[in-house]
């Protein structure tokens, strides 16, 4: 069963549209990420599954995690939801957990609230076992430390246990490694793939990394001015990218084999949130560019292989 | 080759025993590049303070284009300060939001005696260089992207005409179709006015395209040194190896480190790497392992490819 399904999904907020338009679907025990640059709006996505939003944003579309719609969602009902079928693991750990309390009780709180168990001394024997399974050593000393007693590598495996401590249907992590040593992003993300076999979780990540993106394997998605322009399965994008953003963005990751100085780049910079552009918004990037792609935005096309793409030059340009 | 600089056996340790840097040597060419890369708190950015003199070393000497520097004080510092610049992680907050572009850029050259008639062309001048319209001269922090920012903190860097700049993680705020903009201009000045770099990072990929040399550095040492090249194709140190391994996207078999980084107010005894290390043995605790090259040259070059672990010196080439 599909776990997750965006349809057609718009966040605005005032004038800025953050989010035009974003279809996906995951299954369970499978892994989407999205890869975009700051303002890309995969952010802004992934705080609109989870209606994280103030009321000062608009959200319009769809979003269904196992059948159940989201957006329509009464506040009580949302707590339900909040944590026990969507959980989310956030960049910073740090700013994520309360420094007062130890993470047993933040652990606590989360299964209690959700009746995963009722009793205060069975929620904590689950809590030292979740720790035990996201990797920390000695969880029954580890589950009553503070917060600043533990790396920033154990934080967020914390995080990580508290997000699944409810067994979700779909997480979302954003950026979950970015704060993270390289050492340790390899641990994180072995961590991920070990999860979502034990929980049958469907995994929606967010990355600015093509590196990981590329680790995570599963289904891609290349959001640019919030919009996906190109998604398919990640190895196929990856080794053939269709979008022109996605092959700058490959050409760009620096290599010790490219001389110095002559790495390839994409000219300009990302659009800031609310800019207005002409045509496709990726143009005055483009290497490609021409009149027709000024003149109205490219629709999301269909390409074999259960790839998308967003170019009305694709797959022309490519040959 | 001459070096610009060199420093020998520098050592920090903070307050309650934090062994921040613990004798690190390094040598800098005219006109080269010097990556060092690490995860954090491995003393790479500690290092760099006591090289610009923001801190001063508990032991060791740094000499900048043959002077000894480790204890230069008032003017002699601050005219030293003129040929050794740094450029900074975050353009936001190292641009004095206050101050125009174009007076950010002046004021550099005004503190170290840059005469005032000189002053606004080399301005105009550097922003062409590092690509940005002279228009932006009047713009202010605020209304600039964060390449563009660090674009004037590369110009600036270079208005006092020095002879070595010291890039703190130059490029990890950027977005990285701005990373490859950034990394091929610096590239490129250093070719027009042969300034020598060292360039400090985390990202082993960002270091091994720019350098011609790298340390990689591990809780306040330096585990392996060569030429980009040589750490590529040849690692030495399992963490560098691990390193290269965990550089997502290179499809290199992983090697996942187990644990954490030890604390650094307590290391493990001998090589402090042993704990997280796949390949230690009972005889990695037994004493600090020096910098050996490969091969085992007991004489080697100062260009010589060298790692600080037991097994590096039997590796044969």
């Amino acid at each position: 069963m599909t776990a997750l399904v965006v349809d057609d999904l718009r966040t605005e907020f005032g004038a800025v549209q953050a989010v035009r338009g974003v279809s996906f679907e995951v299954d369970a025990r499978s892994t989407m990420t999205l890869l975009g640059e700051s303002g890309s709006g995969k952010s802004v996505t992934v705080r609109s599954i989870m209606r994280l939003h103030s009321g000062s944003a608009h959200v319009s579309g769809t979003v269904t995690v196992a059948g159940t719609d989201v957006l329509s969602m009464t506040p009580k009902e949302l707590s339900a939801f909040r944590g026990r079928r969507v959980a989310l693991v956030p960049q910073d750990p740090t700013g994520a957990l309360d420094p007062l309390r130890t993470v047993g009780a933040q652990l606590v709180e989360v299964i209690r609230w959700h009746g995963i168990e009722s009793s205060r001394r069975a929620a904590r024997a689950r809590a030292t076992d979740l720790l035990a399974r996201v990797g920390i050593p000695d969880p029954a000393r580890a589950v009553g430390s503070y917060p600043h007693e533990l790396s920033g590598g154990m934080r967020q495996r914390v995080m990580i246990a508290i997000a699944v401590s409810c067994e979700p249907t779909v997480l979302l992590a954003d950026e979950p490694t970015t704060a993270l040593d390289v050492t340790v992003q390899a641990q994180i993300l072995e961590l991920f793939a070990d999860l979502q076999r034990e929980f049958h979780t469907a995994l929606l990540l967010i990355t600015h990394d093509v590196g990981v993106a590329a680790e995570m394997g599963g289904r891609l998605g290349v959001m640019y001015a919030g919009r996906l322009v190109e998604s398919g399965p990640t190895a196929t994008v990856l080794r053939d990218p269709t979008h022109p953003y996605t092959r700058g963005l490959l050409d760009c990751v620096p290599d010790p084999h490219v001389a110095r100085g002559a790495l390839r780049v994409i000219i300009g910079r990302p659009p800031l949130p609310g800019e207005k552009f002409d045509g496709c918004p990726f143009a005055p990037r483009c290497p490609h560019k021409t009149d027709e792609c000024l003149a109205a935005e490219p629709p999301t096309a269909a390409l074999p292989g259960d790839r998308a793409v967003a170019c009305i030059k694709e797959p022309a340009w490519t040959r | 080759m001459d070096a610009v600089m060199e420093a020998v056996g520098l050592r920090k340790t903070f307050g309650s025993g934090v062994r921040a840097v613990d004798g690190v040597s390094l040598r800098v060419g005219a006109g080269q590049t010097l990556g060092i890369v690490g995860e954090s708190g491995c003393g790479k950015s500690t290092t760099a303070k006591m090289l610009l003199r923001l801190l001063d070393a508990d032991d060791g000497t740094v000499a900048f284009q043959g002077d000894n520097i480790t204890k230069a004080r008032g003017k002699a510092l601050r005219a030293l300060r003129a040929r050794l610049q740094v450029v900074p992680q975050n353009p936001q907050t190292s641009l004095n939001p206050r101050l125009s572009i174009g007076d950010s850029v002046e004021f550099n050259m005004r503190v170290h005696g840059v005469a005032k008639s000189r002053r606004r062309d080399r301005m105009r001048d550097l922003l062409a260089r590092v690509g940005l319209d002279p228009s932006y001269a009047s713009r202010y922090p605020h209304e600039l992207s964060g390449g563009q920012l660090q674009r004037v903190a590369i110009a600036r860097a270079l208005s006092t005409e020095p002879s070595l700049v010291i890039c703190d993680e130059p490029v990890s705020a950027l977005d990285k179709s701005v990373q490859a903009q950034v990394l091929n201009l610096l590239a490129d000045l250093q070719r027009e006015l042969n300034v020598a770099y060292i360039f400090i990072s985390h990202d082993l990929a960002v270091v091994e395209h720019l350098a011609d040399r790298v340390l990689v550095m591990y809780l306040g040492r330096v585990v392996e040194e060569g030429s980009a090249g040589d750490l590529w194709s040849s690692a030495m140190h399992p963490y560098t190896k691990a390193l290269l391994s965990a550089t997502p996207g290179r499809g290199r078999d992983r090697i996942v480190l187990a644990g954490d980084l030890p604390s650094p107010r307590s290391l493990p005894a001998g090589c402090s790497f042993r704990t997280r290390c796949p390949e230690a043995e009972a005889s990695c605790a037994t004493g600090i392992p020096p910098l050996v090259s490969a091969g085992g040259d007991p004489t080697p070059s100062p260009e010589a490819h060298r790692a600080a672990c037991i097994h590096a010196g039997s590796v044969s080439r």
